[in-house]
This record gives structure tokens, sequence and C-alpha cells, in this order.
């Protein structure tokens, strides 16, 4: 009677061993793939701006932010408020669609010398 | 220049604040005149595929295929290669809006051969209208030259002339009388005020013929 209790406290020791074994082993797998996950992200991040450098050297574009800053440069303030403030821009926003703006460029600093 | 670019400048920082809050991309283009490294389809297409591919991983995949094609980067593409990957790009479903601005197409020659780099942008662009992508919105500045006119005119449903507009004009006297009024130019500071007036006066009406 003795030997048959003892014999079942002992399996049931046994079970729980096994279970925090599988634990252990759980946690374990799972540690060790967040691991990985990060690492791979990190090298998937510098795999990216690697290669987007190698793709910018590749294809050597010309800089169109340096006409930008000069632009925005010279900007007078308070210019062209009726378009910002219209409907068509506001439409071609929110709408697909081609806004097409002609107009003249006047370069109305470079005064003719016989001006000045 | 104060027109169109400086138009083209505000309309990229309108949509640039856009950006930086959503999912929206951008990308733009000067040509220009006096850079013979902004006059070609070439130079514009490859600066719009590099700026559309720096924020996306799926666009930059797509770049990066052309690349691999290319005995990674051994060999350059064509124009046509070129151009099917920016279609190939703006095509991806799923994507939040894509805005393109070209400015000064008019600064894009239109002679040196057949094509001419001019008639070989407005293509592409007529090209990418007729994608008719749900999400991509286009805007083109330039003067109203006659090739310009006759390829853009049809695809768009509402042309903004700058010349019709009396706030333009208006913008126009504003700025000529800033300039000419400014304490930081020297030589038009010594000038008498009906001289500086005359000259106000005569700039804004030639402005609608310059």
């Amino acid at each position: 009677m003795a030997t048959a209790e003892a014999l079942r406290a002992t399996h049931a020791v046994d079970d729980k061993l096994t279970g925090a074994a599988k634990d252990v082993q759980a946690i374990k797998r799972e540690s060790s793939t967040s691991y990985i996950d990060t690492e791979f992200r990190v090298s998937r991040v510098l795999v990216g701006s690697q290669l987007w450098e190698s793709l910018h050297r590749w294809l050597s574009p010309p800089d169109p932010s340096t006409n930008h800053n000069i632009a925005c440069r010279t900007h007078h303030k308070g210019t062209a408020t009726w378009f910002f403030q219209g409907s068509i821009f506001e439409n071609w926003k929110t709408t697909s669609s081609l806004l097409w703006i002609h107009g003249k460029r006047a370069h109305l600093l470079h005064f003719p010398p016989d001006m000045v | 220049m104060l027109l169109t670019p400086s138009l083209s400048s505000t309309v990229i920082q309108d949509i640039e604040a856009v950006c930086e809050v959503g999912s929206t991309s951008m990308s733009y283009f000067y040509f220009d005149f006096r850079d013979a490294n902004k006059q070609n389809l070439d130079d514009l297409v490859r600066s719009l595929l590099t700026q559309l591919s720096a924020r996306s991983d799926p666009l930059c995949d797509i770049l990066s295929h052309l690349y691999e094609s290319h005995d990674r980067g051994t060999k350059q593409p064509g124009d046509d290669l070129l151009t099917r990957c920016l279609k190939q790009m703006l095509s991806i479903p799923d994507q939040g809006q894509i805005y393109i601005i070209v400015d000064a197409l008019d600064e894009c020659p239109d002679s040196l051969g057949i094509p001419s780099p001019r008639e070989r942008v407005l293509q592409l662009l007529k090209e990418l209208v007729e994608l008719r992508l749900p999400n991509l919105h286009v805007c083109v500045t330039s003067r109203p030259e006659v090739d310009i006119r006759d390829v853009l005119g049809p695809l768009t449903s509402c042309p903004v002339s700058l010349h019709d507009q009396s706030g333009q004009k208006q913008d126009i006297v504003d700025y000529v009388r800033s300039v000419v009024y400014s304490d930081s130019e020297p030589i038009m500071k010594r000038w008498r005020t009906e001289d500086k007036d005359l000259v106000i006066k005569t700039l804004s009406e030639r402005a609608d013929g310059m």
C-alpha cells in the first residue's frame, strides 16, 4: 500500500518535472526565435539602406533638391495664395488627376542694363 | 525666377507636409536649361525612381531586380527599362497616394533629335496619366508651349493659366513693388519715387506679355 502511494507520488513528481522541462524548452525556443527575429530585422534594415545606396550610386540621378531649395528661397511670401486657396489645387490633391499649370517665367530681378 | 518654380516649390512643400503624417509619397523634378543633367527623360526617370524607392521596401525591391538583371549594376539600363520600372513601382496595389511634380517642362529641349527630349518626356507623362491609377497625382508646370499644350491639354480637365488669373497679376505687382522699394537694393534705392512707380507700372503691365 505504502509502496503504491510512493509510486504514485514518484509519477506525479516525474510528470511535473517533464512539464517543467517542456516549459523550459518552449521558453528557450521562443527566446531564440525572437532573438533571431531581432537579428533578422536589424540585418534587413542594414541591407536595405546599403542596397539603396548601391542603387543610388548605380543610377546616379541628378539632385532636384538644389533647384527646390533655390525656388523656396526666392519665393515671395504670399505669392499665389489665390491658387492654393482655390478648389483646383484641393481637387488635384484629393482626386487622381493631371494638373497642368502654364505660365511665364519672369526674370524680374534681371533688369536690362539700360534700366539701371 | 518667379512664377512657375515658385509655384512648384510651394506645391512640393504642401505635399511634403502631408507625406510626413501618412503613407503618402512624393517625388519631384525640376527641368533646368542651365544644368545639362536636368534636361532629359533619363534624368527625370532616374531621379523619380531613386526618390520613390528611398522610402519603400517594396519599391526598392523592384529597383533592385533591375540592378540584379544588369549584372549587379555593372551595366546601365536603357530609357525603356527605366520607364517600365517606374510604371511597375506606381502600379503596386495598396499603396498610399503618390504625387509627382515636374517643374519647367519647357526647359527640357524640344530640338536635338527625333523624338526630341521633350517629346519623350511628354510621351511618358501621357502614359503615366493613362495608367489611370486611382492614387496617382501628377502636376506639371511649364510655359504654354504649343507642343506641351497639345499633349497635356487633352489629359487635364482643368488647366490652370497663370495669365488669366487676376490674383497672379497682383502677385507680380506686389513682387515688383517689394523689390523696387527694398532697402537692400542699393541701385534702386537711389531712384526717384516717380521712377520707381514707373518701373512698377511698366513691368506689371508687361508681365502679361513677358
